[in-house]
């Protein structure tokens, strides 16, 4: 599950993604690009997944697209935070680093539990 | 936010959801395939790894579309109540800047719809509310009557009520009661009043399935001579005199001098067929029965049967009629020229009010349509002069569809207007005719608006909106508008067409007008009877002569009911009375 090249869980996805997009406006690819980038390659986006889950967040009020054009004058749909998606971003970030900090603590532990001893 | 094109526009630029996809994905995979041959793949090869980092594309496509046509749907739905909120606005607007106009049409409404919503209130009351008894359809009440037609609905002497019970064979159980109220006098805790009270004999209650809200109701064991002296109150009287107190059962009060135990607590809303009473009190017919010449000639009872599982009413009518016959046979001295006949319980109580009701419901119905065609024909005259408005709206780019549709969500908006005015005039004019009316109608009948009234009325607003909203909504889908643009312009006069829709259109409120005023002279018509003509058996007859045989009766009841005292004051003075010489006009001259 932690390989090097791990799958994303579907929440973790979510939130990279709101992530991503707390910068700015930006295409399905650039989004996965930026993810490896920011994660030094660690974690790999499934395509298969990503675009799935752009509809279902826009679905959901989070983000929203719109088509423009890129830098290259090539037609691509970006997309934006909504404020209820900026509102998602603030929750999901905190939650996201008490559920991580939780699992680091009881992983790094070196108090062994007492039917250990 | 920067401002959105109106949806429909909006959509025209909008590609079909499974293009928009493929567009999206075709860019990732192409950016991809440039990203794999700037490391230095070759381009086939690049593109192999990029579809293949992708996945499964065909379930990806399938999943996004789906995905995307969802989301397109509610957007769509979204916009239509944004427009409707943007419509009633404009329509609450618009209705605000015409007031005359606006008033006249919600009146009119109000008006229409008032009546309706009151006649049905009437109407639902009277005909549609079952009467205050079990399986009322059953209860068959049974006269007699004068064969040479000088008494219709005229009463039974005991010794008849006994024959009844004893042959028939098409009822399951026969109730026998006296025919109307009687005044007592009452003292509780107050000091003493007069009130009504109804005397109920054998098999009361059980035939008319009926039971007590509190404490039992009056058995056939109360009924017997020297049984203790027992009474049942009215749920109002209960109310009224002993502040709906549980410790009313077995209170002892004081009835013409005696004292009675409260035994029970009629249901809320019961009304016995005799009229509303304040105590029930059970009746002993046994000291007529003794007395050979009152047994026979004392006619003033009544008798109520409820059918056989297996007897039908036309059945019961017939067994009724013969056996009368075979009576007024045996006893020709007091029951000749006399016959017995059967009528449901809930025509004799509703009485001729059904076809009067239906007539007047009709009428009313009447109004309203004449109502929404007067609207429909000030609001067609109205578009005709905002014709130009509409064309320039039109040739500004607006919708036929969405003027259409602005112009049925103005009429809508005066009628829920007119609608909630007409249900205020409906509760008001209800008040009014509880105060007016309620001699008249059934006495189980209780005037209110209730919710199916309401939910009949709210129909019939949103119908009456549509149908005068469409007139003027179509002659607006139908203009040429370069022509209209051209033909009004200031000043000019109207153009042939306009002139001809005006023409069928005052044409139209005269025929219609024409039309109210024969419905309003039917409507007086049909109701003229009921000035004279008073219906239901819980009236006393209105002839002279039967309101003091009536008096008479109540005379005879209490001289019956002397032996268990139920009040001997009372029958003193009535045979002390003026009237009490009348007495031998309810007997058969012999």
């Amino acid at each position: 599950m932690f390989a090097k090249e791990a799958g994303l869980l579907q929440g973790t996805l979510e939130l990279l993604v709101l992530k991503t997009l707390s910068w700015g406006p930006m295409h399905g690819y650039g989004i996965a690009s930026w993810i490896e980038t920011a994660t030094d390659d660690v974690l790999r986006v499934e395509e298969g997944s990503l675009y799935p889950a752009l509809y279902r967040m826009t679905r959901k009020g989070w983000i929203g697209g719109k088509w423009g054009t890129t830098e290259n004058n090539r037609r691509a749909k970006y997309y934006h935070l909504t404020s209820e998606g900026r509102r998602q971003f603030v929750e999901q970030t905190s939650g996201w680093q008490r559920f991580a900090s939780a699992v680091n603590q009881a992983v790094a532990s070196t108090r062994a539990p007492s039917w250990a001893r | 936010m920067r401002p959105q094109l109106p949806w429909r526009r909006r959509r025209l630029f909008e590609q079909t959801p499974q293009a928009e996809v493929d567009d999206e994905i075709r860019f990732h995979v192409e950016e991809r395939i440039r990203e794999y041959i700037a490391r230095g793949m070759d381009p086939a090869a690049a593109r192999a790894a990029a579809l293949e980092r992708l996945g499964d594309l065909g379930s990806v496509r399938s999943e996004c579309t789906q995905l995307l046509a969802e989301d397109r749907v509610a957007e769509a739905r979204r916009d239509w109540f944004d427009d409707l909120r943007q419509d009633v606005r404009f329509g609450i607007r618009s209705a605000v800047r015409t007031p005359l106009f606006s008033l006249l049409a919600i009146s009119t409404l109000a008006l229409g719809i008032g009546a309706n919503a009151a006649v049905f209130g009437v109407v639902k009351s009277v005909l549609l509310n079952a009467l205050p008894f079990g399986d009322a359809d059953r209860l068959l009440r049974i006269y007699s009557r004068m064969e040479d037609g000088s008494m219709e609905r005229s009463s039974i002497s005991a010794g008849v009520t006994v024959d009844v019970r004893e042959r028939q064979r098409s009822f399951a159980q026969v109730a026998t009661f006296f025919q109307g109220v009687i005044d007592v006098t009452y003292a509780g805790d107050a000091t003493p009043r007069v009130v009504k009270a109804a005397l109920v004999g054998e098999g009361f209650f059980p035939t008319l399935r009926v039971s007590a809200a509190r404490g039992r109701t009056l058995t056939d064991a109360d009924t017997k001579t020297g049984a203790p002296n027992v009474a049942m109150l009215s749920w109002p009287a209960w109310q009224r005199e002993l502040g709906g107190s549980a410790s009313a059962i077995g209170k002892s009060v004081r009835i013409d001098g005696d004292s009675y135990e409260i035994v029970g607590v009629l249901p809320r809303g019961f009304v016995g067929p005799m009229g509303a009473a304040d105590i029930w009190l059970p009746l002993d017919i046994s000291p007529d029965l003794r007395d050979p010449v009152r047994a026979r000639k004392h006619h003033w009872l009544a008798i109520i049967g409820r059918l056989t599982p297996t007897a039908t009413r036309e059945l019961a009518e017939r067994e009724i009629a013969r056996l009368g016959a075979d009576i007024a046979h045996e006893h020709p001295e007091s029951q000749g020229g006399m016959a017995l006949w059967a009528i449901p319980l809930r025509n004799d109580m509703v009485g001729d009010t059904r076809t009067p009701l239906l007539v007047l419901m009709a009428s009313a119905g009447l109004v309203l349509v004449i109502a929404c065609a007067n609207l429909a024909g000030a609001l067609l005259s109205r578009s005709l002069s905002r014709r130009k408005e509409f064309a320039v709206r039109i040739a500004l780019g607006a919708g036929r569809g969405r003027l259409v549709r602005q112009l049925l969500t103005e009429s809508m908006v005066l009628a829920v207007a007119g609608g909630a005015a007409g249900l205020a005039l409906a509760t008001l004019g209800l008040r009014g005719l509880r105060h007016l009316a309620l001699p008249a109608l059934p006495a189980y009948a209780d005037l209110a608006l209730d919710p199916v009234a309401v939910l009949v009325t709210s129909a019939m607003t949103l119908v009456t909106g549509v149908a005068f909203g469409v007139a003027p909504a179509l002659s607006v889908g139908r203009g040429n508008t370069q022509g209209v643009l051209r033909d009004e312009t200031r000043g000019t006069s109207e153009s042939r067409p306009t002139r001809r829709l005006r023409g069928l259109l005052v044409a139209g409120q005269i025929a219609l007008c024409v039309s109210l005023l024969a419905g309003a002279g039917l409507l007086v018509r049909s109701l003229w009877p009921w000035r004279r003509h008073r219906w239901g058996s819980t009236l006393t007859p209105c002839s002279p002569s039967r309101s003091r045989c009536h008096r008479t009766h109540t005379t005879r009841l209490t001289c019956a009911r002397a032996s268990s005292s139920v009040s001997r004051s009372v029958c003193d003075r009535f045979l002390a009375s003026p009237v009490s010489p009348a007495r031998a006009s309810c007997h058969r001259p012999t």
